[in-house]
């Protein structure tokens, strides 16, 4: 199921009802907590489960072994309890008094006293609701060489949802692709992530990454694959499959503008020099690099770049 | 691929449609492949099959194919209900029954000409068939109303140019200002709702944005109200607290920052005057048609 899709009727009605597998059912919460037509739907469709249909069978039925085996277990453990506690009743013997036997005295039941009448608050509180509106804040300045990356979709072999993609500036994406998952390679510099999508609840494979970059005022991009699996990146207009050999090693291309690598997460960037172009392609078409040393970059106009020292040298053919 | 073997527990609620055991078994098996990766273990396809609504799936797909018995309980079971849950979604009882009619010419395969056009073909029995066809039920009235609310605002548009106008207007500076000062403390609510796990971030979005009341949340979660209401309180301290820690890590100066949480806690002691709701509604982009 492609990332972008809404959870079917067959996943919605099921979770409704509670019967998807733990990680299905992450899923379909993921999707709902950031998707609001799927939950109208969800609230529209689950007002008529609850009120006008039967209960599912297996409701109940998940739990019946469970429940089972506590009432087993709670019988077994109070027969053994009953039999191996002493007789309380005690053993009457007749025993020889001289005190003649009196009237017992009048019981005095103790009347209990009234208790002054509470009045409970509600545990039930609703919170506050939030009274001032306060708008995002746009992305932040950016580096004046590379700006914010659109939009970065992860696509795990089994993800079917997606969320939608959030607003972030600067500052909050790193924070976001720790929130997404904890086992990602790469740590993105944080002044160039804008916008971010995370499609599942899963630890996440960069490789199987998409980073989709939005056209900026000097469009540029960047991506980055920790294995030799190509990443595609598109830039608006420009479709480009960047690979780095490692985890650190990014490369970003312009429309009008260098092209631009990083070693280090792109904490810092340098232009690539291409010889024999007059300037930077104006249209790259796609960075590809096999390794870290061996690479490619190909523009609209046919022209191929090779490396095969880390981009210190290129040939053109 | 293997040739598809008849379960014996799985082709008792077909034997009773009439299905051969292999045509349900190849069904299952296509189910399976549907919403099992192919990396799953034998056990846990075992588990799936058993929570299949085996006789809803039997007998809808026994209506797909066209069986008289399996329509006559299709209709007498669910017909009434539908119309019943209809005239809950729209009050008017004419309007329920031309919705509950139409899903069920949908599921006689009508509108596509043919059996074979039937909706009953998509429904795979994870949930009960009721669930299915109230949620389907819930789609077409959702899009009915969509599509009713479309014509409507078009027409207030034409007669109304005003509010048209209204949306051309520039923000006002005072507005920009507001925004401006509390930059920081919205930047780091915005962080702290990316860190919300997505049941926390389910809750909070049903509260706050879509504005259910605590009962009805409830009943979506199948949880108790009072459950509801101490997951939100813990949630929401829960936040405020990570709020704060984002905007010690902000980088701000500190007497920014002091300043920042100074504004913010004057407003109301102990809660950080910032509208989740807002920050919690993503931002529009194009999105395909539900699945339904």
């Amino acid at each position: 199921m492609a990332p972008e899709l809404h959870p079917e009727a067959n996943l919605l009605s099921a979770w409704l009802e509670g019967n998807l597998s733990r990680r299905s059912a992450a899923r379909v919460t993921a999707h709902l907590g950031a998707c609001g037509e799927c939950r109208r739907l969800a609230a529209c469709a689950g007002m008529l489960v609850r009120e006008n249909m039967v209960p599912s069978r297996r409701a109940f039925g998940a739990w019946r072994p469970r429940f089972a085996l506590a009432a087993a277990t709670v019988l077994v453990a109070g027969a053994a309890w009953s039999l191996g506690r002493r007789p309380t009743v005690p053993v009457y013997a007749p025993v020889a008094t001289s005190r003649p036997i009196l009237t017992p005295a009048p019981v005095r039941v103790a009347t209990p006293r009234p208790r002054p009448l509470v009045h409970r608050t509600a545990l039930v509180s609703r919170p506050a609701k939030p009274v001032r509106v306060i708008a995002l804040p746009p992305p932040p300045d950016l580096l004046p060489t590379l700006d914010a990356v659109a939009a970065i979709h992860f696509t795990p072999a089994n993800a079917g949802f997606s969320d939608q993609p959030a607003q972030f500036g600067a500052q909050q994406a790193l924070a976001a692709w720790g929130g997404a998952t904890q086992s990602l390679p790469v740590a993105p510099q944080p002044a160039l992530a804008a916008r971010l999508s995370y499609a599942g609840d899963e630890p996440l494979d960069f490789s199987q990454a998409t980073v989709d970059t939005g056209l900026n005022p000097w469009g540029l991009g960047w991506a980055g694959a920790s294995t030799a699996n190509a990443a595609p990146l598109r830039i608006a207009g420009i479709a480009m499959h960047v690979q780095a050999a490692d985890a650190g090693s990014l490369w970003a291309a312009s429309r009008t503008d260098q092209v631009y690598t990083s070693n280090d997460h792109g904490v810092h960037w340098r232009p690539v020099v291409l010889p024999g172009a007059s300037q930077s392609p104006a249209a790259v078409a796609s960075i590809s690099f096999q390794n870290q040393r061996e690479g490619v970059i190909r523009d609209r106009a046919g022209a191929t770049w090779l490396t095969h020292d880390a981009g210190a040298s290129w040939v053109r053919r | 691929m293997a040739r598809p073997q008849p379960a014996s527990t799985e082709s008792r609620p077909a034997a009773d449609f009439g299905i051969p055991a292999l045509q349900a078994e190849q069904w299952l098996q296509a189910i399976d492949a549907r919403h099992l990766p192919p990396s799953t273990s034998a056990r846990d396809r075992r588990r799936f099959r058993s929570q299949l609504h085996l006789n809803d799936l039997m007998l809808a797909r026994a209506c797909a194919l066209g069986r008289d018995a399996a329509w006559e309980t299709l209709w007498t079971t669910y017909q009434p209900r539908l119309r019943a849950a209809a005239l809950r979604l729209t009050r008017d009882s004419e309007s329920a029954r031309e919705l509950a009619d139409n899903l069920l010419g949908d599921l006689f395969g009508l509108r596509g000409g043919s059996a074979e056009q039937s909706k009953l073909w998509s429904y795979h029995g994870l949930g009960s068939l009721d669930a299915w066809l109230c949620t389907l039920l819930a789609q077409s009235h959702i899009n009915q109303w969509r599509r009713h609310r479309r014509q409507v605002s078009l027409d207030a548009g034409l007669e109304d140019s005003g509010s048209l106008c209204a949306l051309l207007v520039p923000p006002n500076q005072e507005a920009a200002a507001a925004a401006a000062e509390f930059r920081p403390l919205a930047a780091a609510v915005a962080a702290a709702l990316v860190a919300l796990a997505p049941d926390v971030r389910l809750l909070l979005s049903l509260y706050f944005v879509d504005g259910h009341t605590l009962n009805q949340i409830a009943g979506l979660l199948r949880v108790h109200e009072s459950t509801i209401s101490r997951r939100l309180t813990r949630q929401l301290q829960r936040l405020r607290r990570e709020v704060r820690r984002q905007l010690e890590h902000q980088g701000l100066r500190p007497a920014v920052r002091d300043a920042v949480l100074r504004n913010a806690a004057s407003l109301e002691p102990g809660w950080l005057h910032v509208d989740v709701s807002s920050a919690l509604r993503p931002s529009a982009a194009p999105r395909n048609a539900h699945g339904a």
